[in-house]
């Protein structure tokens, strides 16, 4: 038990979950699985830690770059691309800034490894617009003032965009599941509403 | 010289009209006759919305400079510490470190979170490392972090200090002179800003000058700031904030990362970025307080107040304040007032202003108490409410809280407490916000530029922390000339503008810029208008433009379209500088003391799961005329949104035996989501005051007073019991119906 004085062993700064799930993952990668011997493939296939050769599909545009293995995608991005659309806020699941699409389906780009993302395409907020034209979504956001600061938007853009094209005529009860694993910390939730209305009306919902 | 003018003021209900002098040169005043054409009336397009949705934004949490290192924290993990001694050479070594720097006042650590060093690194990922690897020795001492646990008298950590009672009348004659007393204590909890853009900034030196980008919410006193840090002339410091991801007020501040920042970008001749991880964000960089309202009040028979006191503990972490008790001297009318506030340290991070500081602690003590005295007495919350703030006709108090209550519905839903069936219960209760008035004369000088092709360039050296304040520029600047809100375009956010501006707090912003806005376009107006009243043969104060067309008041047929008057700017240019210049505050021109409000808000409480779910809030609200419309709404929306958030789940939990917070991480650290957002109806009562020639008001806090308070009662008036500590929890609700044992 610590004292008092909390002269207790030592508990590293921020140790979240996925910090944790990271160090598993890419444990995983290079040790033997228990029990078994390792094959001679595996080793010239081994990964890291410095820094090793990957390519990234991102907006359809293909990139070959060097990264750490434990660089998150989001970190690749924002870090060795300059692709910062796409924000990091929680850096650990619970806030949604940092949604992209993987092969079209919306991730949390905090919470995956840049290598796992290899040979998927990758959209970001950067990507969703089309020759220069809005989404529609993006169009609404603006539209009913759906933002405040803007750190949230592209996360809920993304995620928004994601319900529509899915259901184009998205109730609002549907929309809110959606966007449920996004926090807005300027409390623009009434006006991001209005502007997933617009859009559903717009689509004839 | 001075002229004259007549101005209608008041609100929608009452008005009045008055005179009072403006000086000449300077623009009249926007009262009741004055109808707006773009401020305040269709919704505006917010001017950075597009570089918002399209991911092209550059907050300072995006900026990249050539060759720039990252930085991260070494940071104390005890709660009180003596730092014996730190040894860095290990990781000085490590791969990408370029340097590691000790913070400066090393002889103790007073929260989990102390700033122990600073390590620079090529990577993020290799600064993290690093600071890792800096081995520090601790000498840990005795602390304390739960409130509960710090004596008003005996703490350890420093002595509580106690500022001067607040009288007025005498109360306890007002005591006695009551029917009803009520009596009880309010506790409520510390919640960190949780702005999602976290602190931070990047330093670079070049060319002999300093640049720091930085997430501030006052360019100008951090100018001064970074300068000290670099030892650099004011003259060749500039500050960048062009978009910021939330302030609330956390970021007014000098930090002592960025004194670090600056420092190690000196001496290895590199830019610096440090932007803090959520851990450091939520323990270090400011919160709301806590605190501890014992309250007492009395009322007459018919609800009319007799007394009210307060003795506040406040809890503002290792030093700093609150200001708890300003709602109870200044929400309702009462005879006989008493307050008292003592902070009581802790060893935790300190508090900084949290969107109208100190007011939702004290809203929640003070309405929760009113409710309680209503349960007793078998009143109407709402009639007791609407009789204490029945002052002078021209307060718009009782008129808000009129419109707010037809608007909700209050007659038909308020029943008696407790009386629902259940078992999901329904209940309602109302709050009202104050916010003293505070434009700052002269802390703003705007530029006005009108350029030939009829588009015309404000600029202010202020900060749009996402507020809207460049769409209330461009919406004041459009209204004053008269032309479409798209010709306008608004430089902001830039030390080198050179044009001081205020910081964004107090809700000053708007009352400070909008003024100076408006007085540099009449100015640089009146200039144009002076080339064509010869022409005409008009005073150029006759012509005006409105809707983009140039017209003699005088003579109406004289008239031309605004970009054939533009024309005559020329290739020079017309500028002109405003200011804010209030008018004399004569007696009987000015409207009540301040910002005022109400809020009603529903809730359902489910009595077998205590499921509290907050179910609409309708929130009147005056900011003296709303410059850009849709923009207010959505602040009002906002600070109620945080309101919600406050009184139903955010909660800052201190470990008393590691003394340190257990739930930093936004994973563990519950903000409302959209799951969770009440339908909010905003509504702008106009009131008509010359405070300023813009009759403006901020709005970013008055909107965040009341929205607890107001839930807090309604789950009162739900389940029939009160609950007196935020945040109101299932647990709490069960608790308060069944006993602590169920
Ligand atoms: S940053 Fe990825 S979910 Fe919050
Ligand atoms: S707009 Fe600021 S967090 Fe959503």
């Amino acid at each position: 038990m610590p004292d008092k004085k909390g002269n207790h062993s030592e508990i590293p700064d921020g140790v979240s979950r996925r910090s944790f799930l990271k160090g598993m993952g890419t444990g995983a990668a290079i040790l033997p699985a228990l029990g078994k011997t390792v094959e001679a493939a595996d080793l010239e296939n081994r990964f890291g830690p410095e820094p090793a050769p990957i390519t990234l599909t991102i907006n359809e545009k293909i990139y070959h770059l060097q990264v750490e293995p434990r660089e998150t995608l989001i970190e690749v991005l924002r870090n060795r691309l300059n692709i910062t659309g796409t924000k990091v806020v929680c850096d650990n699941g619970s806030c949604g800034a940092c949604t992209v699409y993987l092969d079209g389906a919306p991730v949390y780009g905090c919470m995956m490894l840049a290598v796992k993302a290899q040979n998927k395409q990758i959209t970001t907020i950067e990507g969703i617009s089309q020759n220069g034209k809005l989404h529609p979504v993006q169009e609404a956001f603006i539209e009913a003032d759906a933002l405040q600061c803007g750190f949230c938007t592209p996360g809920f853009v993304m995620s928004m965009a994601k319900v529509f094209e899915e259901n184009p005529k998205a109730s609002l009860i549907e929309v809110k599941q959606g966007l449920a694993g996004h926090i807005c910390r300027c409390g623009a939730y009434a006006q991001i509403f209005k502007a997933a209305e617009n859009v559903s009306k717009r689509n004839g919902g | 010289m001075v002229k004259n003018i007549s101005a209608l003021i008041g609100h929608d209900d009452v008005t009045k009209l008055v005179q009072f002098d403006v000086p000449d040169g300077e623009p009249g005043f926007w009262d009741k006759q004055y109808k707006f054409v773009v401020a305040g009336e269709k919704p505006v397009r917010r001017l950075d919305g597009m570089e918002k949705v399209t991911g092209k934004a550059k907050y300072t949490y995006d900026i990249y400079r050539p060759n720039q290192l990252c930085a991260e924290l070494v940071l104390c993990p005890h709660a009180h510490a003596r730092i014996v001694g730190v040894d860095a050479s290990k990781a000085e070594k490590m791969p990408g470190v370029r340097g590691v720097m000790l913070a400066e006042n090393l002889d103790a650590a007073m929260f989990a979170g102390w700033i122990i060093a600073m390590v620079a690194a090529d990577t993020i990922q290799q600064a993290r490392d690093a600071a890792r690897s800096v081995l520090v020795e601790y000498d840990a001492q005795d602390f304390v972090v739960l409130e509960d646990d710090a004596g008003k008298d005996d703490n350890p950590i420093r002595k509580p200090s106690s500022g001067n009672p607040s009288i007025k009348g005498d109360v306890e004659k007002g005591f006695q002179e009551a029917f009803a007393v009520h009596e009880a204590e309010y506790v409520t909890q510390t919640t960190p800003h949780n702005c999602l853009e976290t602190h931070g900034c990047v330093a670079e030196f070049k060319n002999g000058e300093l640049t720091v980008w930085f997430s501030t919410q006052s360019l100008w006193s951090m100018q001064q700031a970074v300068a000290g840090y670099g030892g650099m002339p004011l003259n060749k410091t500039r500050v960048i904030t062009e978009y910021m991801g939330g302030g609330f007020g956390s970021k007014l501040f000098g930090e002592q990362f960025a004194d670090m920042c600056v420092k190690m970008a000196k001496k290895i001749g590199r830019p610096i970025k440090f932007m803090a991880n959520r851990y450091f964000d939520s323990v270090a960089c400011g919160n709301k307080p806590a605190a501890k309202m014992h309250v007492k009040i009395g009322a007459q028979k018919d609800g009319a107040f007799t007394a009210i006191r307060a003795d506040c503990l406040n809890y503002p972490g290792f030093s700093g304040g609150a200001s708890v008790a300003t709602p109870f001297r200044s929400h309702y009318e009462c005879p006989n007032i008493y307050t008292q506030e003592t902070n009581v340290y802790t060893n935790t991070g300190l508090s900084r202003p949290f969107r109208a500081p100190g007011r939702p602690q004290g809203s929640f003590g003070l309405e929760m108490a009113i409710e309680e005295l209503c349960m007793k007495m078998g009143l109407d919350p709402y009639e007791v409410k609407i009789k204490n703030v029945d002052v002078s006709p021209l307060d718009p108090r009782k008129y808000q809280f009129e419109v707010g209550a037809e608007r909700f519905g209050w007659k038909k839903k308020f029943k008696k407490h407790g009386s629902d069936a259940g078992p999901v219960k329904t209940g309602v209760g109302c709050a009202v916000t104050y916010w003293g008035y505070s434009g700052d004369p002269g802390g703003a000088v705007c530029r006005c530029t009108l350029f030939m092709d009829g588009s015309a360039e404000v600029a202010i050296g202020c900060q749009d922390l996402g507020t809207g304040f460049r769409t209330m520029a461009a919406c004041t600047a459009a209204e004053t000339l008269g032309i479409d809100v798209q010709r306008i375009q608004v430089l902001t956010g830039d030390t080198d503008i050179g044009l001081v501006g205020p910081l964004s707090g107090g809700s000053k912003t708007t009352p400070t810029v909008a003024p100076a806005i408006k007085s540099a376009c009449y100015k640089a107006q009146q200039k144009l208008f002076g080339r064509i009243a010869g022409d005409w043969d008009a005073k150029p104060e006759d012509i005006v433009c409105r809707e983009n067309a140039v017209f003699n008041k005088e003579n109406p047929e004289q008239k031309m379209p605004w970009n054939e008057a533009a024309q005559k700017v020329g290739s020079n240019m017309i500028v002109a500088l405003g200011e804010h210049i209030p008018p004399p505050d004569v007696e009987g021109i000015r409207i009540g003391t301040g910002l005022r409000g109400a809020q009603f808000a529903q809730v359902e409480v489910n009595v077998e799961t205590g499921k509290i779910s907050c179910k609409k809030v309708v929130a009147v609200q005056d900011c003296g005329r709303a410059m850009a419309k849709a923009q207010a709404e959505s602040q009002i929306c906002g600070g109620v949104i945080q309101g919600v958030s406050y009184a139903l789940f955010e909660d800052r939990i201190m470990d008393s035996v590691l003394g340190r917070q257990l739930n930093p991480q936004m994973e563990h650290y519950k903000i409302l989501n959209a799951m969770e957002a009440p339908d909010i109806e905003p509504i702008l009562i106009d009131v008509f005051d010359p405070v300023n020639c813009a009759s403006a008001k901020g709005i970013g806090e008055p909107p965040h007073v009341p929205t607890a308070a107001a839930v807090a009662c309604a789950v009162c008036n739900a389940i029939g019991k009160p609950i007196r500590s935020l945040p109101i929890t299932p647990y709490k609700v069960l608790e308060a119906l069944y006993g602590e044992r169920r």
